[in-house]
């Protein structure tokens, strides 16, 4: 007979095999962005009625003409770049006028998959191209290049070979390019190239495991060549209470930089992957621990970062005055702490101290 | 020092909390919204916007009583829209509807028989088995998040789980009837 206990044994085998990719953080605030944006207009364009009834009425009451209000211009969708994806088109749309307060966004979209990116949120470095992506984990990937005023163009280089450059769009007095790729596939390489023609930089992208995303961190001048090998690492892997399910936290270095994530099986509202977290492969300030971080997961809460090769060990005071010794695991030359904090606790003090015992650095 | 504070310039701000609720949360609610569109790419669209939603009106869902419990009514409210406006289209469209599936032939091919008989329950009914059998929400619990009263939760509940018994989706065996 089903009942409540079969049935909710069932609905968690079924849910539970879904495997959720990483979050997309970037799209979704873009999005909300936006949402929060049109809440503003619409709050706007209400007060303006408001004020508009309260000076037309009494206007119209006395025989005269009040102005109606208006919600402002038509808007117009204008396709920026499409393509097609297994038969399907892409496209990345975006909406002439930008709504009132909000930014300039842009919609890329495949089939129900939607992906809205927020352009004045991209981050403007003085690298050639800084790079969002977003969109359907499992169908197909967006991606917004915006190029640094010398570059020209760049031409993208997909983990399975393909190569393409994509057009470059003007929006609001900013270039992008703008393109899709099935989710499956990632970028191995995109090449920046300058307005004579010739390559300024190139970047190797971190792709997630099943390229979710791909990440940049490092941008290397036309002409070198990249030295730091590939290795990946486990550097920590232990079961959690209550039900003993497995975690791992895994060191992927490379020609990318420094990435660190923390991956949970399924069955846990904490998640199945956090991360990754990537940095350059130029190691944290022995007087710094900012790059130390915790990763929720469930109720409880992996510490995990990148120290200073010279750190011979770091003492984390919990809340509970309990403390806790972390010796370094040195992977490809680079030092990293990690452990596990039990439901409940949090962190007190965080110090860092060399082989003689002098402390480095201290967070609190 | 918060666990929070780790990695940032000092005090948590609000996106940096919204962050680490987002990414706490994302594979619960993309399982929870598979539970009511069986579609992995429509569950992974509604729970994006479920948390741009939430994104949106932070101040609101951090100060809720349970932030857990709002999101799941955002993202319910998300669906029962989209519901609706993809039956207005299919009603007046001068197009042939799309497929319900359009994005999501792989996921079709994998969904279990208990999800397809899940949905061919009404919206509501999925809801409350959701809430009731997935997330463990007491009836009480599921009514505020569905702003209805308990006694609707019930009586969605049992005529639910009367016919998932029946269905012919579930005579395989794979469920005890």
């Amino acid at each position: 007979m089903l009942n409540d206990e079969t049935l909710e044994e069932r609905l968690h085998q079924d849910l539970d095999r879904l495997q959720p990719g990483s979050v997309p953080m970037e799209a979704l605030i873009g999005r909300g962005r936006t949402i929060k944006a049109r809440r503003r207009a619409g709050f706007a364009a209400g007060l303006a009625a408001v004020a508009a009834l309260a000076v037309g009425a009494p206007a119209a009451l006395s025989g005269g003409g009040g102005s109606p209000a208006t919600s402002g211009a038509a808007k117009r969708q204008i396709v920026l770049a499409s393509g097609t994806i297994d038969g399907k088109t892409w496209s990345f749309v975006t909406e002439e006028p930008a709504p009132k307060g909000g930014c300039p966004g842009v919609s890329g979209r495949w089939g129900t998959t939607r992906a809205d990116f927020c352009l004045g949120l991209m981050p403007v470095t003085t690298d050639p191209v800084s790079l969002s992506s977003g969109g359907g984990l499992s169908t197909v990937n967006f991606f917004i290049a915006r190029l640094r005023p010398d570059v020209d163009h760049v031409t993208v280089t997909g983990t399975d070979g393909g190569v393409q450059t994509p057009a470059v769009a003007t929006v609001s007095g900013n270039r992008y390019e703008l393109f899709a790729l099935p989710a499956k596939q990632g970028i191995a390489r995109l090449d920046a190239i300058g307005t004579a023609g010739k390559l300024i930089a190139y970047t190797i992208p971190y792709n997630e495991p099943e390229h979710a995303r791909s990440l940049i961190q490092l941008w290397y001048p036309a002409g070198s060549t990249p030295t730091q090998a590939v290795v990946k690492q486990i550097i920590f892997s232990g079961t959690m209470p209550p039900a003993s399910t497995p975690v791992t936290a895994t060191v992927d270095m490379g020609p990318f930089g420094v990435c660190l994530l923390v991956s949970v099986p399924q069955g846990l509202d904490g998640g199945s992957k956090l991360g990754p977290d990537c940095h350059s492969l130029t190691p944290p300030d022995p007087t710094s621990l900012t790059s130390l971080r915790s990763y929720p997961i469930g109720a409880r809460k992996l510490f995990l970062g990148e120290v200073n090769t010279a750190v011979d060990h770091v003492d984390v005071t919990f809340s509970d005055a309990s403390t806790t010794r972390l010796t370094p695991i040195r992977v490809g030359g680079h030092s990293f702490v990690v452990t596990f904090v039990a439901a409940g606790l949090d962190y007190g003090v965080v110090r860092a101290y060399d082989a003689s015992g002098k402390q480095l650095a201290a967070l609190s | 020092m918060r666990a929070e504070g780790f990695g940032g310039d000092g005090p948590k701000n609000g996106e940096a909390e919204f962050r680490e609720f987002a990414i706490g949360r994302w594979p619960a609610l993309v399982r929870f919204a598979y539970g009511l569109t069986g579609d992995a790419g429509h569950a992974e669209d509604l729970a994006q916007i479920t948390l741009a939603k939430a994104y949106a009106s932070w101040a609101r869902v951090r100060r809720a009583d349970d932030p857990d419990a709002y999101v799941r009514r955002i993202l319910i409210n998300a669906q029962h829209t989209r519901f609706r406006k993809r039956r207005i289209r299919e009603a007046t469209g001068p197009r042939l509807p799309e497929p319900a599936t359009a994005d999501g032939t792989d996921a079709l091919d994998q969904r279990s028989d208990l999800i397809a008989a899940l949905l061919q329950l009404p919206p509501k009914q999925r809801a409350v088995v959701m809430l009731r059998y997935w997330d463990g929400l007491t009836e009480t619990q599921a009514a505020a998040v569905l702003g209805c009263s308990v006694g609707t939760v019930k009586s969605q509940a049992s005529r639910a789980l009367a016919k998932l018994r029946t269905s012919p989706l579930l005579q395989d065996g794979s469920l005890p009837c």
